[in-house]
């Protein structure tokens, strides 16, 4: 079905290959995971395969791609859009329309299909990915998950024979994640050739036939799962590592006794008359803890950080920082005791060096001088962004910017980090880096509150793990005995950590509250 | 964003103004634009004016709709009417109120008085009634008419199909674009950023804001770029659609009887003009020049 020789691609303007003499040969039906390290090419090579290299993009291509037997270089883009559909990461992004089936109906509309076939090829597309109820409903109102199987049904409603799909979970809750991996799976069921690229391998392996790793260009590993699965927990490449088993990080209580934040009876609402998001909450968090903060979208996890850096006010309840009660403040300027790092850094970046980004705060809070420019560099030593110094925050790549929006942060000396999904859309090896970067800060007294989707992370990297559901907490405690709470997490769409799963049918004890 | 979605958000009731064709609201949009340009005395703009509120009303919207129109058209209203009545400069003008006196020290002397005129007030009043129909009958458009609706009006009345597009797209990403300037005037607040004052800075704050917004926006474009390409969109093919647009007699006569009012007024004015500017006289046409006179 699919047939790259001698591959190599060059982006325009750039001076050094993304894809490198890249050569596979995948037959109809396969179901593939590409994996690898963030910008080894994995997505460029998806753009060969579906034309859009380069008859959109441009840049230099040598080698040939060739689908369904045409070559992408003379086929043009209309053509193969109808025999490799293409799935983006961010469902927002690639929905356009207002109404469920106008998005589905485009591609046809754009075939100039008659209208009879344009409707049929829709029924079926939304029937495709269980959303056959759908076809007037707002595309605003979907859930993360449903706005995805609503692209992948734009895409099917132009019947192609290839679909590829560029980090489809990236930005879904466990809940999105999964309805998404069973609605490709059918597909793939059906015949569909499927080419998935993914960081989260653990959680996609049991369902691919093949897996192919991809590092600095080009193809290191293309094996079955189990033997690829091997491979990687062998330690072929260490942003690869499956997940820990024995050493999962536990430091234990610890010292201080002091609250740094609290919430007491906390009911919030944004709207009168809306829902509540939270419902009476109850949270005592102390110094130098790092806490995780887990649950589906609209649980209230992002509520409960705005609430602590004072852009949110209770609508009952009080929010304590330090014991000083922030809920009825008149200015709803917070202090710089609480920096947070929201969940798209490129809204937090807007200097023109990532130097400048950085001293932002501490200039605006008039802490000039040489000691916090020594403090800046500092930051960026341990940041490991030293070397971007002079680069433009927007410049950057998604990891780089996170850890520089980071960094803007630690700049103004916060007591108290809040960060709301810094774990989405990373790959293994920059979550922990920066979760381990951020671990070591709370040993110097800082507290650290995250909200995930990432369990294992939130075990590896989390003194204390807090599950929310329908604006409560329904878990709180070590992160180790919370995970084992399979009820719980279930109750909250989660789903348990892999090293768990396996752990529990052999009835083993899979991880260690033996602290590394 | 619940409340910023309510505000772009299109309402659905039985209403005969939510069963108008699109291309109806459109032709009847454009004919307002026509005959507010036609009339030139306060009272006859403000029975246009009337006539769309009672449009509004006839839509039946949510109270926050109500309120953001009232606040745009006030303030458009309060600007133009002062400004044009202190800063009138057309003969004859009567002062109605001296704001600052000519025979005050410095000021005085260097603005040479600053006067409220009546005819200043009526000439704004009459800009501002423009503004405010013109304001209240596009929203009453965009609230009562879904975005795809429009789309297809505006395809059918035969606007290129990419414009078109493009109008479209851009009006559904308008609250994922509004909520991203909160977020980022939020994040600069967090940051130590202070409020955005007139002054020295102003123009740097603003940049601050709206350097992310657009990166972002730019980001988005492409990956919606790529989108549509995958999906053989090429705005200069023909191209079929899902739906289609039912023309009943109520928007015949709607049409209809906008698209005759504004011939009427517009003809009646140039008739006027050519009189004006002598270069057509018709004595059989006194009766007309005398109507253009009161419009």
């Amino acid at each position: 079905m699919i047939e790259i020789k001698d591959l190599t691609y060059t982006y325009p303007g750039k001076s050094i290959a993304t894809l490198r003499n890249v050569n596979i040969d995948i037959p109809k039906g396969e179901f593939v995971l590409l994996t690898g390290p963030t910008g080894c090419g994995k997505s460029t090579l998806l753009k060969t395969i579906n034309g859009l290299i380069p008859h959109l993009i441009g840049g230099k291509m040598e080698g040939k791609v060739e689908v369904a037997g045409l070559d992408t270089r003379k086929a043009d883009v209309s053509s193969l859009s109808q025999i490799a559909g293409m799935i983006f990461q961010s469902p927002d992004d690639q929905i356009f329309s207002t109404v469920v089936q106008d998005e589905v109906a485009f591609g046809p509309e754009n075939l100039a299909l008659p209208g009879y076939m344009i409707r049929k090829r829709v029924d079926e597309a939304l029937d495709t990915v269980g959303l056959d109820n759908f076809h007037c409903r707002a595309t605003h109102m979907l859930s993360g998950g449903q706005k995805q199987r609503l692209a992948i049904a734009s895409v099917m409603s132009m019947a192609p024979k290839v679909l590829l799909l560029d980090e489809p979970f990236a930005q879904l809750d466990p809940q999105g994640t999964s309805e998404v991996l069973s609605t490709i799976r059918e597909l793939n069921e059906n015949g569909m050739t499927v080419i998935l690229v993914e960081h989260r391998i653990y959680e996609v392996a049991h369902v691919v036939s093949r897996v192919m790793v991809m590092d600095n260009g080009g193809i290191v590993l293309d094996d079955e799962p189990e033997r690829a699965l091997k491979e990687i927990s062998n330690g072929i490449k260490p942003y690869l590592n499956p997940p820990d088993h024995q050493t999962f990080l536990l430091s234990g209580e610890k010292d201080s006794e002091e609250t740094a934040l609290e919430m007491k009876g906390v009911s919030f609402q944004y709207d009168k008359g809306a829902d509540f998001v939270l419902k009476g909450v109850n949270l005592r968090i102390k110094r130098g803890e790092v806490v995780s903060l887990m649950g589906n979208n609209g649980s209230g996890k992002s509520t409960i950080l705005l609430h602590f850096t004072g852009l949110l006010r209770p609508s009952r309840g009080q929010i304590l920082v330090f014991g000083r009660d922030i809920s009825r403040l008149k200015t709803r300027r917070p202090s710089s005791t609480v920096g947070f790092v929201f969940q798209n850094p490129n809204l937090m970046l807007f200097n023109e060096t990532v130097w400048q980004e950085i001293a932002f705060g501490p200039k605006a809070l008039g802490l000039e001088g040489p000691g916090i420019d020594q403090k800046i560099d500092d930051i960026m030593t341990a940041m490991d962004i030293t070397e971007l110094r002079d680069e433009n925050p927007l410049a950057l790549s998604g990891g780089q910017r996170l850890r520089v929006a980071i960094a803007s942060i630690l700049s103004m000396g916060p007591e108290i980090i809040l960060l709301d999904e810094p774990t989405s859309g990373q790959d293994k090896s920059s979550t922990d880096g920066l979760l381990g970067h951020l671990y070591g800060l709370s040993k110097k007294g800082i507290t650290i509150l995250f909200t995930t989707h990432d369990i294992e992370a939130a075990i590896r990297w989390s003194d204390r793990l807090l599950v929310m559901n329908g604006g409560r907490i329904i878990a709180d405690g070590l992160p180790v005995e919370v995970a084992r709470e399979t009820r719980i997490l279930k109750k909250a769409g989660l789903r348990p950590p892999l090293c768990l799963e396996p752990g529990n049918i052999l009835g083993i004890e899979a991880i260690s509250s033996q602290g590394g | 964003m619940f409340k910023i979605r309510a505000l772009t958000a299109t309402e659905k009731k039985g209403s005969l103004i939510y069963r108008l064709d699109p291309r109806t609201k459109l032709i009847v949009l454009f004919s307002i634009g026509m005959i507010v340009i036609g009339l030139d005395r306060p009272w006859h703009l403000l029975i246009l004016f009337i006539f769309t509120v009672m449009g509004h009303i006839l839509a039946g919207f949510d109270l926050s709709k109500y309120k953001v129109t009232l606040l745009i058209i006030l303030i458009g209203l309060w600007g133009v009417v002062m400004s044009q009545g202190i800063f009138y400069r057309e003969w004859p003008r009567t002062v109605i109120l001296t704001i600052i006196p000519r025979d005050l020290p410095i000021v005085g002397q260097l603005t040479g008085g600053v006067y409220l005129y009546r005819q200043g007030l009526l000439y704004g009043l009459a800009q501002g009634l423009r503004f405010a129909t013109m304001i209240a009958s596009g929203l009453l458009i965009a609230w009562t008419t879904e975005p795809r609706d429009l789309l297809l009006g505006l395809i059918r009345l035969r606007l290129p199909y990419g414009i078109a597009f493009m109008f479209i797209t851009s009006i559904r990403f308008l609250p994922i674009l509004i909520s991203e300037l909160t977020t980022v005037i939020e994040v600069q607040r967090l940051r130590g950023a202070g409020p955005i004052k007139l002054g020295k800075g102003t123009i740097r704050s603003v940049i601050d804001i709206l350097t992310p917004v657009l990166a972002n926006s730019v980001k988005r474009a492409a990956t919606l770029g790529a989108s549509c390409e995958s999906r053989a969109f090429n705005p200069n093919r023909p191209r079929t659609y899902l739906r289609e647009l039912h023309y009943r007699w109520w928007d015949v006569l709607i049409s209809g009887l906008s698209i005759a009012a504004a011939i009427a007024i517009v003809i009646t004015k140039m008739t006027f003009l050519l009189y004006r500017i002598d270069i057509l006289y018709l004595s059989q046409l006194r009766w007309l020049y005398a109507i253009a006179r009161e419009l």
